[in-house]
């Protein structure tokens, strides 16, 4: 079974398409980086795998439950997401806010059991995070901010984890070491799905690139080499007067 | 979080309520003793005696602990549901419209007399309560923006007042008066046969709110957030609003709109706690918010030792309340919880 699985695939909002013809399959345990240029459906594809918003037609499966099929309580169970926007929660301690991931399995009146507990410390653990575990969110950086809200993903132990930009507003140090653990975690069984500007960390790590160009609206995927190989990565910000440097993997 | 921190805000709430509660039984136009008092609650004393103290001042004190932890926890849930600090049940019209269904039937004639007439009140604060509710309802479906919501609900509210005024310029004078007395909050109402529909109402929709808690905590991090852990967010808001809006409605209906209080309490209790986690909360909520409402009905009642009557609940939450408010807007920035 596949983790993810798009068939003849369109995206957009209301009546408009925004990506249409979208076919493709990843395995379980994958990293897969999501690039394109503003305002080419980026984020559009990447809500509407989440199940965030329907597909305009075609299907996307998840674990191989069709998504626009699926209620939100199964899907909660399927996938977790980490969004760039930064909502309240400043008084929560890190670990309260990683146990709201465990949202389906706390008690009613949000009481953590046992294995509930253990869960959210190795989730806070992964993450590299142990030390400030009663700290509260307001008091974190912007990239200490970020790896709770992936613990959090984590602490909800579903097989697919998708982020909208993890890396922006982070610094360097910041952005490499997010993806390092996003690539531990893959490789550990998770499939991670990804959306980034931050083009060079990503590339070097991702198992599947899915490339989107904004001309065209269509969706290419594929392996790093594969993708340099047909053109995909220089299409992508072609309007921008920019090529893909495969020696630097990176655009200038 | 100091997590001892819970339990000593809430041991010190509760011993200021255990203070507070003999001094409310204290104060009032008829002066009595320590001992008189105390002797009416043992059912001795005076006819006279246990009038004022078991049929009056205490239904009184017992009203404004409950209403006060009503309406503060209807002021938490909205402001978690429409992730907005500044939503409660005054400000956002629901007050006004729990008002003006009363207005309507007390017009109509309906007064605090017989069971009946106390149906009828309730009946039309609800129906006012939740016409406000259901308008936000569908204006939160469309308005993305929190403060666009709270700006349509102060307008629903000046719409209702408006409608208010009409109807009190042609009701007959006795409906005017009653209403008007209503309308400045008070405590008194709920007489002692009242008493046990009112607490038992409060306490069902105070309780009620508690399951909730799970998602309260998820919805701070945003609707889409709070979708994506399998909560059905449409079910949840509803169930929120309807809580809040029953909440307000049974406290106006019998003690009149009382504001500030559903406002402020809750910031008070995520202050006082340093969190925003509503498992702790909510239940500090429920004790700020019956403390500060016993404490209202104390400062309304404690005039009338030096001059006759007492002064309107109203004209004392705002004491208590806008301090606050000012406080929590001026310090935004440093309060974790804005954050």
């Amino acid at each position: 079974m596949k983790a993810v699985e798009c068939k003849n695939l369109s995206v957009g909002y209301g009546d408009k398409v925004v990506l249409s013809n979208i076919n493709f399959e990843l395995e379980s345990g994958v990293l897969a980086v999501l690039i394109g240029a503003n305002g080419s459906g980026k984020s559009t594809l990447l809500r509407t795998l989440a199940g965030l918003q329907l597909p305009l037609s075609g299907t996307v499966s998840l674990g191989g439950m069709d998504i626009s099929k699926t209620s939100q309580r199964a899907l909660a169970k399927t996938r977790a997401i980490v969004d760039t926007a930064r909502h309240g929660g400043g008084a929560l301690t890190v670990v309260e806010a990683v146990a709201v991931g465990r949202n389906k399995s706390l008690s009613l009146f949000g009481r953590m059991s046992k294995s509930d507990k253990e869960a959210v410390a190795a989730a806070i653990a992964a993450v590299g995070i142990s030390d400030f575990a009663d700290r509260y969110l307001a008091n974190l950086s912007d990239g200490e901010r970020q790896k709770v809200m992936i613990a959090r993903a984590i602490a909800q132990d579903t097989p697919v984890i998708f982020l909208d930009e993890p890396t922006a507003f982070l610094d360097v140090a910041a952005r490499i070491e997010t993806m390092k653990m996003l690539g531990r975690l893959s490789s550990q069984g998770k499939t991670i799905i990804l959306s980034t500007h931050d083009i060079a960390p990503a590339i070097a790590r991702a198992d599947r690139l899915i490339v989107v160009d904004r001309d065209r609206h269509s969706v290419a995927v594929g392996t790093r080499e594969s993708m340099i190989e047909s053109g995909a990565l220089d299409a992508a910000f072609r309007r921008d007067n920019v090529h893909f440097d495969a020696s630097i993997l990176d655009y200038r | 979080m100091n997590s001892r921190r819970p339990t000593i805000v809430s041991l010190i709430i509760l011993s200021l309520i255990v203070v507070c509660l003999p001094a409310g039984l204290l104060f009032g136009s008829v002066d009595l003793s320590a001992s008189e008092i105390i002797d009416a609650l043992c059912g001795n004393g005076s006819d006279m005696t246990r009038f004022v103290v078991v049929e009056t001042r205490l239904p009184a004190l017992i009203t404004s602990l409950l209403a006060g932890a009503a309406l503060a926890v209807a002021g938490l849930l909205m402001q978690t549901c429409f992730d907005n600090p500044l939503a409660g049940p005054s400000i956002m019209g629901i007050s006004s419209g729990a008002s003006l269904g009363v207005a309507v039937v007390m017009m109509l004639g309906a007064s605090y007399v017989g069971i009946w007439g106390n149906f009828a009140i309730v009946a039309g604060a609800f129906a006012g309560a939740l016409a406000v509710l259901l308008i936000l309802m569908l204006f939160s479906a469309v308005v993305r923006s929190a403060e666009m919501l709270l700006i349509i609900g102060i307008l629903v509210g000046y719409l209702t007042s408006s409608v208010i005024s009409l109807l009190n310029y042609f009701a007959p004078e006795r409906a005017v008066h009653s209403f008007v007395l209503w309308g400045m909050g008070n405590f008194n109402s709920v007489d002692l046969s009242v008493l046990p529909y009112f607490a038992m109402l409060c306490m069902l929709f105070i309780a009620m709110s508690f399951p909730y808690i799970r998602s309260l905590n998820a919805l701070l991090f945003g609707v889409e957030y709070a979708r994506s852990t399998g909560i059905n967010v449409s079910v949840i808001r509803t169930g929120l609003i309807l809580i809040s809006g029953a909440l307000t409605a049974t406290v106006t209906a019998w003690c009149g709109p009382i504001g500030f209080i559903g406002l402020v309490i809750p910031h008070i209790a995520r202050m006082a706690l340093v969190s925003s986690n509503h498992r702790t909360v909510l239940p500090v909520t429920v004790l700020a918010g019956a403390l500060v409402g016993l404490l209202c009905q104390i400062l309304s009642v404690a005039p009338s030792m030096f001059m006759s009557g007492s002064i309107p609940v109203n004209a004392i939450t705002p004491i208590i309340g806008v301090p606050v408010i000012v406080y929590v807007l001026l310090n935004r920035r440093k309060l974790l919880y804005f954050n």
